[in-house]
């Protein structure tokens, strides 16, 4: 019994590591996968390679509709760029206070970030109040030769594993 | 609690422990063949070099009759594939299908096309390399050809036919102009073989050049061509019955040479074109064929001229006739409609060529109707008059002939619009909607014309777009390429669609860094 314990442990590593590898970890992606609508959530992103085996000197990402308060992470050798839109109306933020501009585009420039190793882009957002809705997090990857643009929205009804390049998602839940 | 700690130390050594080129999706860095080359043999191995090493799932070559073949023979050497065909492959188009996995476990399919021998059926022969170097060669020896074929063997049919002077001054004309058309009719086997192959002057000693040259209906027109060269150059040694045949053959191999090959002779319907380059090949050479002799007529006895002068004047209006009916037919066939005239570059040569022509008939008017008669009636100083004009119509032909030459380089209003019955195509979706035009419609080489337009008929102004060509029914996995803008929504491309059937044509327009618009549409391709 203690031996098979003993054996547990590794296997589930082992089975989890493999299946991470497999299909996210050769995308651009976010974690967590879902959050709780109407709040605060901290988003990493994680760029696991470059771009055809090129290294990466950025990273781009346009945050959807409806987020009202965006910081990204300070990370040592990269510059943090901050795109600002107007909002057509001011809006109700959630201490009350109203809105005019939001975050439209993060940017993080530098590096460059070699092919063979990964990194994590942290950025803290305020989730809209809109449970049950899916939010894309378009990706710009930009790197010494070439772009990788993680981009593609599955329609209606299609499912994103099918998208050669799908954009980050994350799934609004309700709040406990 | 110690256990799960336990348990997340085993997955980090796990991670680590993977390969580390498990990360990213397989991708086709280069292929040899290269996609969409012309190849002059069949190569024995075929290369798929992909950024990181992979494991083949099925590895297929597609022929243009549809057959496909699965390639078995596959060595792994790093991330490349070395392949070698089950069997030796025909002329024509091959497409490499091919389906692997990456390190990833990801499935990851694309195709690749080349051609042996010769690209696509009737490709309009339009030059595609920009050497101005090996422009300015073809141009040259092209001029060089037309000068031996007109005034080479068209002579040759004057002096047997018209008992034109047989000087040794015309002999002379005859040997030079055929014997430097010959060489240069050589030498034009190996320039299309290099224009064929995109190849610079300087590879013109590669046999494989030498092969794509001669393929296909140049390599027969140039063949004919010579024989007529040769004839021409035969008759003159010749004389009496034999002569008489010998430049016939001459003056008809000519018009075959030139009914051969080239964007009129192929131009639809062809059963019209053909028949009338070769009316117009045939007069013109007559015409032309004429000159040298009529000037040097000029110089020898009285009654010999007036003679040769009467026997050219009966017949000539016959064969301007039909220089300018057959010239008129191939005009409207090529041009479709009247401003492409001066709106397009082949519209330009053909204006500036019917100018000259003009001022060629305008001058052999002259001769007919004013000079002749001078000369009938004895008058010393219009014989000198008269050789004056012809050498300058003959000066003027070769201009002619020089700007004819530059067709080599504009492809015809008509071959721009339909090579054949183009494949159309409406898209629309909730974002955009797209014509596509195919042409031509049936399978080889193709260009695809995209039209996009916003739901509400605006122009769409995008940043790329991107096609891909893929067919299920005939195992062709997907194959993309980048489309070039030509302002106002409007983009082009060319790719291959070498098999028959029904193909996907997926578009990936991107509006902006972060949107993508994507549609797909299917393709039929006879």
């Amino acid at each position: 019994m203690r031996g098979l314990q003993r054996w547990i442990g590794p296997t589930v590593a082992t089975v989890a590591a493999m299946v991470s590898c497999n299909t996210a970890l050769a995308h651009v992606t976010v974690q967590p996968k879902d959050a709780p609508a109407n709040s605060y959530a901290h988003l990493v992103f994680t760029v696991p390679h470059g771009c055809n085996g090129s290294a990466t000197t950025a990273l781009r990402i346009r945050l959807p509709d409806g987020i009202l308060s965006a910081k990204p992470q300070m990370k040592q050798g990269w510059k943090v760029d901050i795109k600002s839109r107007k909002l057509d109306a001011p809006a109700q933020g959630p201490h009350g206070k109203s809105i005019t501009d939001v975050v439209e585009e993060v940017a993080w420039r530098g590096g460059p970030l070699p092919d063979n190793l990964y990194d994590t882009f942290g950025l803290i957002v305020r989730l809209p109040d809109k449970a049950g809705q899916t939010l894309y997090f378009p990706v710009v990857q930009e790197c010494e030769q070439g772009v990788d643009r993680w981009i593609e929205i599955p329609s209606a009804g299609e499912s994103s594993d099918k998208l050669h390049s799908p954009a980050p998602a994350v799934r609004l839940k309700a709040k406990q | 609690m110690r256990n799960l700690a336990r348990a997340a130390w085993w997955w980090l050594l796990a991670v680590v422990l993977l390969p580390s080129a498990a990360w990213a999706h397989a991708s086709l860095i280069a292929s040899n063949p290269a996609d969409g080359v012309l190849l002059a043999r069949a190569p024995s191995t075929l290369t798929l070099t992909f950024n990181e090493p992979v494991e083949p799932l099925t590895i297929r070559i597609v022929d243009q009759s549809g057959a496909s073949a699965d390639v078995t023979q596959i060595r792994r050497d790093g991330a490349q594939l070395v392949l070698t065909p089950p069997t030796t492959l025909g002329d024509g188009a091959h497409v490499i299908s091919w389906r692997v996995i990456s390190a990833d476990g990801h499935p990851v399919g694309g195709s690749t096309t080349f051609w042996i021998g010769w690209r696509g059926v009737n490709a309009p022969q339009v030059v595609r390399s920009d050497d101005m170097l090996l422009r300015g060669a073809i141009w040259l020896v092209r001029l060089a050809i037309y000068l031996g074929l007109f005034v080479g063997a068209g002579g040759a049919f004057f002096v047997a036919w018209m008992r034109g002077p047989s000087t040794p001054a015309m002999r002379a004309i005859g040997n030079v102009v055929n014997s430097v058309a010959l060489a240069a009719l050589a030498l034009s086997v190996g320039l299309q073989g290099l224009d064929a192959l995109a190849l610079p002057l300087s590879s013109l000693l590669d046999l494989d050049v030498w092969i794509v040259g001669a393929h296909g209906s140049f390599g027969l027109s140039a063949a004919i061509a010579a024989a007529a060269l040769l004839l021409a150059l035969l008759s003159h040694r010749a004389s009496g019955a034999l002569a008489k045949v010998m430049s016939l053959g001459a003056l008809v191999g000519v018009g075959l040479a030139l009914a051969t090959t080239g964007h009129a002779a192929t131009a639809s319907p062809r059963w019209l074109t053909t028949p009338a380059v070769f009316v117009h090949g045939v007069a013109l050479t007559f015409w032309i064929g004429a000159l040298a002799p009529l000037a040097l007529a000029m110089r020898g006895p009285r009654q010999t001229t007036v003679n040769v002068l009467t026997r050219f004047s009966r017949a000539i209006p016959f064969a301007v006739a039909a220089l300018l009916a057959s010239g008129l037919l191939l005009a409207i066939v090529q041009l479709e409609r009247l401003d492409a005239l001066w709106t397009t570059s082949y519209g330009r040569v053909l204006a500036f060529k019917l100018a000259l022509v003009a001022l060629l008939l305008a001058i052999a008017l002259w001769n007919r109707l004013y000079l002749t008669s001078r000369i009938e009636r004895a008058r010393l100083k219009s014989r000198r008059h008269m050789r004056r004009t012809i050498v300058a119509e003959l000066v003027l032909v070769v201009g002619i002939l020089g700007i004819v030459g530059l067709w080599r380089f504009t492809p015809p209003p008509r071959a721009l619009t339909v090579a054949a019955v183009p494949f159309f195509t409406h898209l629309h979706t909730g974002q955009m909607m797209a014509d596509i035009t195919v042409s031509p419609g049936h399978a080889g080489p193709i260009n695809i014309a995209i039209q996009l337009r916003t739901p509400d008929e605006q122009v769409l102004s995008a940043k790329g777009v991107s096609v891909t060509l893929s067919s299920a029914d005939n195992g062709i996995e997907p194959s993309t390429a980048e489309a070039q803008s030509l302002g106002g929504g409007q983009w082009r491309v060319s790719m291959a669609a070498p098999v028959a059937g029904r193909w996907t044509l997926t578009l990936d327009v991107l509006i902006s860094d972060f949107d993508q618009l994507h549609a797909a549409a299917p393709i039929l391709i006879n």
